[in-house]
Order: C-alpha cells, then structure tokens, then sequence
C-alpha cells in the first residue's frame, strides 16, 4: 500500500467516475492528491472520503480549459503539496451533441470538446512540467480512449480530440524522457461510470446501445473504475520506469477486434 | 498486483526476461515451472528454491508439441492448476530477407512462433478447467516496428502481438486473458550479442542507449513487473493489449528539442 508513498499527485476530472477512482487509489497507494473537479460538493465529497480512508487529499476548483484558473491551480497545487510529480488528466467530455455522424456535429460541440479533451491537458501539463524539471521527473498520465485508435461511430469530436491528446503524450515522452519525465495514455474500453449512463442515456434505446456495446468486448463484460485504477497506479509507480510513450488499451479487447 | 500462490510457467526461464519474470514470480510468493532448453535453466530455480521459494526447473523446447503439452500438464500434475503463461522463449536472428537460409526461418519461427501457439494451445484447457489465468506473451517493439537486418525476427515477433491478439478474442469469455509486453532494448545476453555483432559494437552500445528518449536501456526487472501486472487480477480488464515497454525507443526519435 505504499506504491506511490512520497508522491505529489493532482488528479482532474477527479470529482466521479474513473477520475474518482484513480485519486482514491493513489491516495490508498499513500500519494498526497489535489482532487480538481468542476462540482464544488462532488469534489469535497472524495476528498472526505480519501481521508476517511487515512489518506491526504485536498480539493481544486476549476475549469481545465481556462488557462487562468489552470494556472493558479496547479501553482497552488504544487505550493501546497511541496511540488507535483505525477499528474492525472482525467476530466474529458463527450456525446455534447449525442450520437451524430460529422456533418451533423455542431461547430461550438466540436470545440468545447477538444477545449476539455486535449487544450485543458496541454494547459495542465506545460503549467506542471517546470515542476518536475530540476528535481526527480514525474509521470503523466492522460486518459485516454478505445477511441483514440479505433472508430466508435457517433462522436468525432470526442474520438479526434483522444487520437490528439495521445500525440500530446508522445510528445511530453519524446521532449522530457531525459529529464526523468514518463508519459503514457490508458485507453479504456467500456468502464461503468456515470459518462456510461449518459452515453446510453444519449441512445436511441439504451437498452439496445448496451448489448451492442458488450458484443464488441471479447472479455463478455464492461470494465471496473477499480480495474482503470489499477493500470494508473501501476503507469505512475516507479514498477513502470522503464514504460514511456505508450498507449496502454485496459478495453477487455474492444480495440483488438 | 497480488499473484501469490499462483501457479505460472515461464518459458526461456533459464537467462534474461525470462528468468528475470521466473525470479520476480517467486519472490512474489507465486509458484513458477522453469523451462528452456538450456539446463542453466537448473540453475535459476535451485537458486529460488534455496531462497525459500517454490521453483522447479523443466527442460522443454517449446517448439515440441509434445514438450508444449507437458509444460501445462506439468503445472496440473504438481499444483493442480495452471493460472499463468509467459511465452518468453525466443531466439534472435541477424540477418535480412535475402540472406535468410530456408532453415534458418523455419527454426526462427518454430521457437518464436510456433512455440508461444503450442504452449499456449495446451494452457488454455488447464486454465479454463481452473476458472481462467492469464497468458502473457514477450514481444517486441520489433514487432511493429522494425530495425534493419533482423526481417524473420521481426516478422515473428508482430506474429505473436497478433496472436496474442486472436486469444483475447477467443478466450475472454472464458475468463482466460491474453496479453503481449513490447520490450525495446533490454539489458541481456541477447541484446549484448546483438550489440557485438555491429561493425563497431562500443559505438553501438553507446548510440542504442541515446535512440530511447529515455536515456537507457531497460533492465529484466522493468518488463518483470509489468509482466506481474498483467498476470494479477489488477490487470482484470486488459486483454489482447500490447504494452510497449521501451522507454520510448519506438516513438521516432529523431531530434530532441534542448529543453
């Protein structure tokens, strides 16, 4: 339980769904984590329940896209903590305009998703790296989809933004791997979270969209928040040192088929 | 990441990666059946054994279907069950297409290849009698992406990313995982012979060290503990994936920006 002990972790996207899941254990893991979440109750919400776990956890307001606010709260971050080694871009949109094919997205759809999805993670990461610089490095680790690296009909924006926000990965890999800085994407398959309720919510017959989602995973089942936060801990610890630039697929083989 | 009392096999256990994984297995509390076809592979278990863990050494050339069988029988016979495969044994060859001998690729693929299809084909019936297991197999970056001069090595080597791929396809109903590592340069015999057989092979070791945007070289130890990952239940959700383990080696380093 001590996998990521020492570490400074601010995890976005941290107020519910696997964003939850991946503060919860690394805080379990003894990382000190800067919960950042747009929902003011949601967010002290898992910061209580991290130190009701025993862990230490302290809660970030904000919107990842603004470059203000994404300033000022990563500059706190790592005032508070005593400096930022591992960071967490987890807070990612999508279905803004339900399932359409590209002549149907909106234009303000199309932007709003890549501001959160790829702009918000550039902002955090060129705000976080002059933390990592000139001590031990750090890790990223941004979040990711099946839908970086395959089609998921319905939802361009969403799947560009990922494709892009895996090159921003590479690039911080490529840019600071001598510098002691990791970056790798996890790209989940089916994970029951909230997004998935509202992706079905967002379907025609959502009853229909889930069997049809199922079929496409070889393992037969959708996947844990747990089973997501597992990879992150692992891709964060120094169990992975040697592992950079990657993009780790955690889809029960949804991509592969 | 918990595999103790796991029962694993671990083939081309005698040296490198894949002793590296039989000894991070065991000290990990899992009980490990040690195969190659070197007797080293001896060695490696007593070792483990004199350490207070459960290791057993099998000769077994993997390219032998016969062999392939008694590996998952051999973990059925002493532990009753089978929850782990690493497909590690592999040989490496240096040469391009056109210099490649007819035997040379059929012995290439048969270890490479054919041995990770054989040992797997037999694992899957002990490890779907045992509610499931997990089935990792040692790749390469080669496999998508290559280097000059080994044209049978790599062609296998993207053989078993989409092997590994067709298993999780197949088996994940089953409750049977089928994931492969992609290692770049690791710090073994293999990778060291592949060095001196540069024309200059300090300038070589030197320069190889530079192309990951890492820094270095990985060592057994890194693809180790991502290979305990994918074979605990931690990794409950990954199958058929590639985890590229390379430092970043195959990203396309061309030139880095002074940061």
């Amino acid at each position: 339980m001590d996998r990521l002990a020492d570490r400074h972790a601010v995890v976005t996207g941290a107020s519910s769904g696997i964003g939850e899941g991946i503060a919860r254990a690394f805080a379990r893991e003894g990382a000190e984590v800067t919960v950042w979440g747009r929902d003011e109750e949601r967010t002290n919400a898992v910061c209580e329940a991290i130190a009701a776990d025993g862990g230490t956890a302290r809660p970030a307001l904000g919107d990842v896209s603004d470059p203000d606010q994404v300033e000022r709260i990563v500059a706190e971050a790592a005032k508070a903590m005593g400096g930022i080694d591992a960071v967490v871009n987890c807070a990612g949109i999508g279905e803004l305009d339900g399932w359409v094919p590209v002549h149907e997205h909106s234009l303000d759809a199309w932007q709003r998703t890549l501001a959160v999805n790829v702009t918000g993670p550039f902002l955090i990461s060129k705000a976080a790296i002059p933390h990592m610089l000139g001590g031990d490095g750090g890790a990223f680790l941004h979040i990711s989809s099946v839908c970086s690296i395959t089609v998921w009909a319905g939802d361009s924006a969403y799947s560009v933004s990922k494709a892009g926000l895996n090159m921003l990965s590479d690039h911080i890999a490529v840019e600071y791997g001598e510098q002691g800085i990791r970056s790798n994407t996890l790209c989940p398959g089916e994970i029951l979270t909230p997004m998935h309720e509202t992706a079905a919510a967002a379907s025609p017959d959502a009853r229909e969209w889930e069997q049809d989602v199922l079929s496409k995973h070889p393992i037969g089942r959708f996947g844990e928040v747990e089973e997501v936060a597992e990879a992150a801990v692992f891709l964060c610890s120094n169990e992975s040192g040697f592992m950079t630039g990657a993009n780790v697929p955690i889809d029960g083989a949804y991509s592969r088929v | 990441m918990e595999i103790a009392d796991r029962t694993a096999v671990v083939t081309g256990a005698a040296t490198g990666i894949g002793r590296g994984i039989a000894e991070h297995f065991a000290r990990a509390g899992a009980r490990v059946l040690l195969a190659d076809v070197a007797e080293d592979g001896a060695t490696a278990a007593e070792g483990l054994v004199a350490e207070g863990r459960e290791a057993e050494f099998v000769r077994a050339d993997v390219g032998d279907e016969s062999d392939a069988k008694g590996l998952a029988q051999g973990a059925l016979d002493r532990w009753g069950r089978l929850d782990i495969l690493v497909n590690n044994a592999a040989i490496q060859l240096e040469e391009t297409i056109e210099d490649t001998e007819s035997e040379q690729w059929d012995r290439l693929m048969r270890v490479n290849l054919k041995g990770a299809f054989l040992c797997s084909k037999h694992a899957i019936p002990a490890m779907r009698s045992g509610g499931g297991g997990s089935i990792v197999n040692i790749a390469s970056v080669n496999g998508f992406w290559v280097e000059p001069g080994l044209g049978a090595y790599c062609t296998a080597k993207g053989g078993v990313i989409t092997l590994t791929r067709s298993i999780a396809a197949d088996f994940g109903r089953d409750g049977i995982r089928c994931n492969c590592i992609c290692p770049g340069y690791v710090d073994t015999g293999m990778a060291g012979r592949y060095l001196e057989s540069q024309p200059d092979p300090e300038r070589a070791r030197a320069e190889v060290a530079t192309l990951h945007a890492i820094g270095r070289v990985g060592q057994p130890e890194d693809i180790a503990a991502c290979a305990q990952f994918l074979a605990s239940d931690a990794a409950g959700f990954a199958t058929g994936a590639a985890f590229v383990i390379d430092g970043g080696l195959s990203l396309g380093v061309v030139a880095k920006p002074e940061t």
